[in-house]
């Protein structure tokens, strides 16, 4: 349906004057890969400039780690309030925006020392960043490194202080599942709050915020798990230490997620993020075969239940659909 | 109308909760009752038969003493033999059809690396993932459901990742294709070939039957392997390899390059491809660029900064623009 034909039984509903100016271009909507293109570019492009300012200018100090976020946060929201019709300035600020975030993270790491620390800062940035940001694109980035930097602040601040590797500390399975819960059971709820307030924030104007937010917190849900496990983040292949517990069965509780974030971006009609979830469950499913702390036999008989349970449930919901 | 389109609209008349609401309900923008039973059904069936066939690749890796060797196989044959005879029974399009199907083309898989893992054959890996793309094409020919389809491609493309992306010698294969001189940028032309291959006839194909099977989505990821494949292959002529053969590769990666886009103008029907070669392009100029710059870190880190917010940007622009001028002339 186009918008010139949407508009006349809204008019005739009584919920568009009849007097209205018809828009002049509506169908400006950005595809989803142009979007992922233009996020991965300004990102990575981002990393390359946060080099380029520390090789420059060296700040080793904190207050010039602080002065280099001030001046990047600085010119990309000028770049954005200047002329926000302008690709090649958006491309521009979020470059910048991206770098001033990784001066924060200098400044952060100076002051804190803690990498609990570091990530609880980058939250809470990003949050802030996430509504402040006159860009949708920026905004749905900060959404989604919100999730993970939560995640990896609860994570740190929980278990371990290293990014890639263990500590000696052994992980009691109820710490674990109640840390992921405390980690995912808040986004879920406001993603979930978000998609059952759709109407009203669209009715209020605040499109051009939830709708990024929104999409960053489904894709926090697919894929931000894989970073925030606790001691088999990343290193699921390189057997960081053997422990015996169910500790490995996380990778399902986050294929739990990203079949949530699947749910909602059916609800919202989204191709590209439900492709983004079907991935991220295949890659937690991966997972669960590679970590440690389970037999492959108990994991197979976990899977052989799972699948039963499925498809008891399927039969049942037909059963509903029938009658 | 999708999402941001509503977006827009709704901005425009500053619309109440209710039209709103009536917005959604012309569009159909949020599925209905019976829509969501629908695809809950699908997911929890296609989910519940994906466990189950986790559960027995799982199974097949654990490889569990007490059940024995004629144990092991028994189990996995009589479920393999069950699936295609559910299949025979209710045969697709039917959902039991196509879910049997699945799950017996996951189990071939499953067979044979149990045959693999029990006779030590010291076959590859790659060899493995070939055989199982090989014989299990019968299931997913006789499925004609995208999902099978989707599962044989990425279980293919596994096999070329791992024979011609990890593997220099190229094996027998290698021998035989490649004996006047191989290297690593020419053989990764033959996974490229192939899923372009691929690509172009589900794309010529005009059959609404077959139409149905190879959905865009499915295109798309036979279409995205063939374009890393190449990117791939430029990568290596532009960082290592000085091969007699580097203009011929280089030939037939941008030659394969400019088809895809050559056809996509053409065609004027999805703009992924277009945007899967511009992703390319600023991937590979950011290599040249890195390879060929001699202004030291300092400068090369801003070049590349540079390079990579000028062309997302072009790149956005046209990709935006191209989606907006199909979108109208396939509405009108």
């Amino acid at each position: 349906m186009k918008a010139e034909d949407l508009r006349s039984p809204l008019v005739a509903g009584g919920f568009i004057p009849a007097d209205a100016a018809p828009p002049e271009d509506i169908e400006s909507g950005r595809p989803w890969f142009v979007a992922l293109l233009l996020g991965i570019s300004g990102w990575l492009a981002g990393i390359f400039l946060i080099v380029f300012v520390g090789m420059l200018f060296t700040p080793t100090t904190t207050a010039g780690w602080a002065a280099a976020s001030i001046v990047c946060f600085g010119a990309a929201f000028a770049l954005y309030a200047i002329d926000r019709e302008s690709a090649f300035f958006d491309q521009f600020a979020l470059a910048l925006w991206i770098t001033g975030q990784c001066a924060f993270v200098g400044v952060m790491t100076e002051v804190t020392r803690s990498e609990a620390a570091v990530a609880g800062g980058v939250a809470a940035l990003q949050c802030v960043l996430a509504f402040a940001t006159p860009n949708r694109l920026a905004r749905l980035i900060a959404s989604f490194f919100a999730c993970i930097a939560w995640g990896l602040a609860l994570r740190f601040g929980f278990w371990d202080d290293n990014f890639f590797a263990s500590n000696d500390k052994p992980v009691r399975v109820s710490e674990a599942v109640l840390g992921a819960l405390l980690i995912w059971v808040p986004v879920i709820a406001f993603a979930a709050t978000l998609l059952a307030k759709e109407r009203r924030w669209l009715a209020l104007g605040k499109q051009h915020i939830y709708r990024p937010i929104l999409s960053g917190l489904l894709l926090g849900l697919c894929f931000g798990a894989l970073a925030t496990h606790p001691e088999a983040a990343f290193p699921v292949w390189t057997d960081p230490r053997a422990y015996n517990n169910w500790i490995a069965l996380l990778p399902l509780m986050a294929a739990c997620y990203a079949g949530f974030a699947l749910y909602c971006a059916f609800k919202l009609r989204h191709r590209g993020l439900m492709g983004a979830a079907i991935a991220g469950a295949l890659l937690h499913l991966l997972q669960f075969y590679y970590m440690l702390g389970l037999s492959l036999m108990t994991k197979s008989f976990i899977m052989l239940i799972v699948g039963t349970l499925m498809l008891i449930m399927a039969a049942t919901l037909r059963g509903k659909e029938a009658s | 109308m999708n999402r941001n389109d509503l977006d827009a609209f709704v901005r425009h008349y500053a619309l109440s909760e209710d039209g709103v609401a009536k917005a959604f309900e012309l569009t159909h923008a949020v599925p209905g009752r019976a829509e969501t039973l629908q695809f809950l059904l699908r997911i929890l069936r296609i989910g519940g038969v994906l466990s189950l066939a986790a559960g027995v690749v799982f199974f097949i890796a654990a490889n569990w003493d007490k059940l024995g060797l004629f144990g092991h196989f028994a189990l996995v044959q009589i479920l393999f033999v069950l699936a295609v005879g559910l299949a025979w029974w209710w045969p697709p399009p039917s959902v039991a059809g196509r879910l049997a199907l699945l799950f017996a083309f996951i189990t071939a898989g499953g067979l044979l690396a149990l045959f693999g893992q029990t006779y030590q054959t010291g076959a590859d890996v790659y060899e493995l993932f070939f055989m199982w793309a090989l014989l299990g094409l019968p299931l997913v020919l006789a499925s004609k459901w995208s999902v099978c389809w989707a599962a044989w491609l990425m279980v293919l493309n596994v096999a070329l990742i791992l024979f011609y992306g990890f593997n220099p010698a190229l094996g027998m294969l290698g021998f035989i294709f490649f004996d006047w001189e191989s290297n690593q940028a020419l053989s990764l032309l033959i996974p490229m070939a192939i899923n372009l291959a691929l690509w172009f006839a589900t794309e010529l194909v005009a059959s609404p039957r077959i139409r149905a099977v190879a959905s865009r989505w499915l295109r798309r990821i036979a279409l995205g392997f063939g374009v890393i494949y190449a990117t791939w292959a430029a990568t290596y002529l532009i960082t290592s390899e000085k091969s007699a053969y580097a203009l011929l590769t280089g030939l037939a990666v941008f030659g394969a390059l400019a088809a895809i886009a050559f056809f996509s103008f053409r065609k004027r029907e999805d703009v992924l491809p277009v945007a899967a070669l511009t992703a390319s392009l600023i991937f590979l100029g950011l290599i040249f660029i890195g390879e060929n710059t001699n202004t030291g870190d300092l400068g090369l880190f801003f070049i590349l900064a540079l390079w990579l917010i000028g062309a997302s940007t072009v790149a956005g622009r046209l990709l935006t623009k191209l989606q907006r001028t199909w979108f109208t002339e396939d509405a009108a």
